[in-house]
């Protein structure tokens, strides 16, 4: 069965190579006005620099509260027998763990969406919605097949037991399917 | 030796007991007011006149910052020691019935980008030669995503997490420059984050603020590694 999915948040050249991909393989891209399986978010702040305030505060009304409304607008559209899958494309970068230069200020509203889709995760996991977190190390890499097979694919689930699922963690993974700490 | 010592938030609270602390260790302190309608600063003014500064500041409003920096610069050669300590909480509810957008907005700009334009607005009297450099920020454990069990509300923790990864960015910037950093979660602490003087919550702000003293004034062994310490001196993950 082909699902129906949602593509939200920054509309880069990355989305629009995963828009592509999921076409071709016949996925039906909608809008919003039908029932949907997944809605894949985009999350890619503008560049900015350590005293842009203004700059920081736009990309966190577009992304981190975008990223809620975004959310709170499709729910009702993911119905009881739907996949209920919600999708994050990222940087690594917004891994609060791995930063060890200063160069992108913008990962500031980056890791603050981290937290925004763990208190979803929190919230929603136990209505059966799964997750998927896929960070890049650019969006200018080629590795959109990498997030979709990741978005797609299934994993781990016990019903009777959260021992042996993964479904009910919540990670970051690279193309490699490395998991990378918060 | 002496400190002199900026505090922001400090008209109650956290910041009002950090500011009569290092008072009595005989520290200046230049306090940031935000509040208008509230004395305390004004009646500990009256018994440090020559170590107390009161100094108007809304960290929200880098231009309030800048008005600040400029009334500092005319009292001291030398900041040693910026506290970031203003913040406010809310919430914007449950997924499903989000409410109050705006107010994401102001606690970001307030918990967040407020740190971060202190520190940048202040850098110069920090620089000077003789000056301690220690930049010591109050955060909150409801940053930590690794150990978040909250499911709604959002807003408080997103700028906790956002003012950990920018405390992580100053880290990398301005550590080679002979920063160090403190990054601190003070517990759950009885203060007014409510408006009003809270009865729940585990431990006085003032019982808070003796272990945050500690922590911001001595030397580590690892200068070179960035950790989030609560008032048990427990180790936070973020
Ligand atoms: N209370 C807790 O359990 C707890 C736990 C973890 C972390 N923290 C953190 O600890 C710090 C101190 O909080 P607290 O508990 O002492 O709260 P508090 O009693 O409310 O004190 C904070 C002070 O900062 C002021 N303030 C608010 N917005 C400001 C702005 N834009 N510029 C400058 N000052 C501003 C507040 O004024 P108004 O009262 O008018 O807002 C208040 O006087 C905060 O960063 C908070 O996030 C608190």
């Amino acid at each position: 069965m082909k699902r129906n999915i949602i593509l939200a948040g920054k509309k880069n050249r990355y989305m629009k190579r995963v828009e592509t991909m999921l076409k071709k393989e016949g996925y039906n891209i909608i809008s919003g006005a039908e029932e949907t399986d997944i809605l894949i978010f985009c999350i890619d702040p503008d560049e900015c620099s350590k005293n842009d305030y203004s700059g920081l505060l736009h990309d966190y009304q577009l992304y981190g509260l975008g990223l809620l409304c975004t959310i709170n607008t499709y729910l009702p559209l993911f119905k009881e027998n739907s996949l209920k899958r919600l999708c994050f494309l990222t940087t690594l970068h917004s891994s609060i763990n791995h930063v060890s230069e200063a160069d992108h200020w913008e990962r500031i509203v980056a890791a603050s969406c981290n937290m925004a889709i763990r208190i979803l995760f929190n919230r929603l996991n136990r209505e059966g919605f799964t997750f998927r977190v896929f960070g890049v190390n650019d969006f200018a890499e080629d590795s959109a097949s990498y997030a979709i097979e990741y978005f797609l694919q299934d994993r781990s689930f016990e019903v009777e037991s959260d021992l042996h699922s993964d479904e009910r963690r919540l990670v970051i993974r690279d193309k490699y399917e490395h998991e990378y700490a918060w | 030796m002496n400190q002199t010592i900026f505090i922001t938030g400090a008209d109650r609270g956290l910041g009002l007991a950090l500011t009569k602390d290092f008072l009595d260790r005989g520290d200046n302190v230049f306090a940031g007011q935000f509040m208008e309608d509230w004395n305390e600063l004004a009646e500990l003014k009256l018994l440090y006149q020559e170590h107390l500064f009161l100094i108007p500041l809304d960290v929200s409003d880098p231009e309030s910052v800048k008005a600040a920096y400029h009334l500092v610069e005319e009292k001291t050669d030398k900041i040693d020691m910026l506290i970031n300590n203003a913040g406010i909480s809310g919430s914007i509810g449950d997924i499903t019935c989000l409410e109050n957008i705006e107010r994401g907005m102001q606690i970001f700009r307030t918990n967040c980008l407020g740190p971060l334009c202190m520190v940048n607005t202040f850098l110069p009297l920090m620089m000077k030669k003789n000056a301690t450099k220690r930049l010591c920020f109050i955060s909150s454990e409801a940053g930590s995503i690794s150990v978040c069990h909250r499911e709604d509300g959002f807003v408080y923790p997103m700028s906790k997490t956002g003012l950990n990864m920018a405390v992580k960015l100053l880290f990398a910037d301005l550590r080679e420059q002979g920063f160090t950093f403190r990054l601190y979660n003070p517990g759950w602490m009885r203060s007014y984050m409510s408006g009003k003087k809270s009865v729940v919550g585990k431990i006085e702000p003032e019982e808070s603020s003796k272990v945050a003293i500690d922590y911001f004034t001595k030397t580590l062994k690892h200068e070179d590694v960035l950790k989030m310490l609560d008032n048990n001196n427990m180790v936070w993950p973020f």
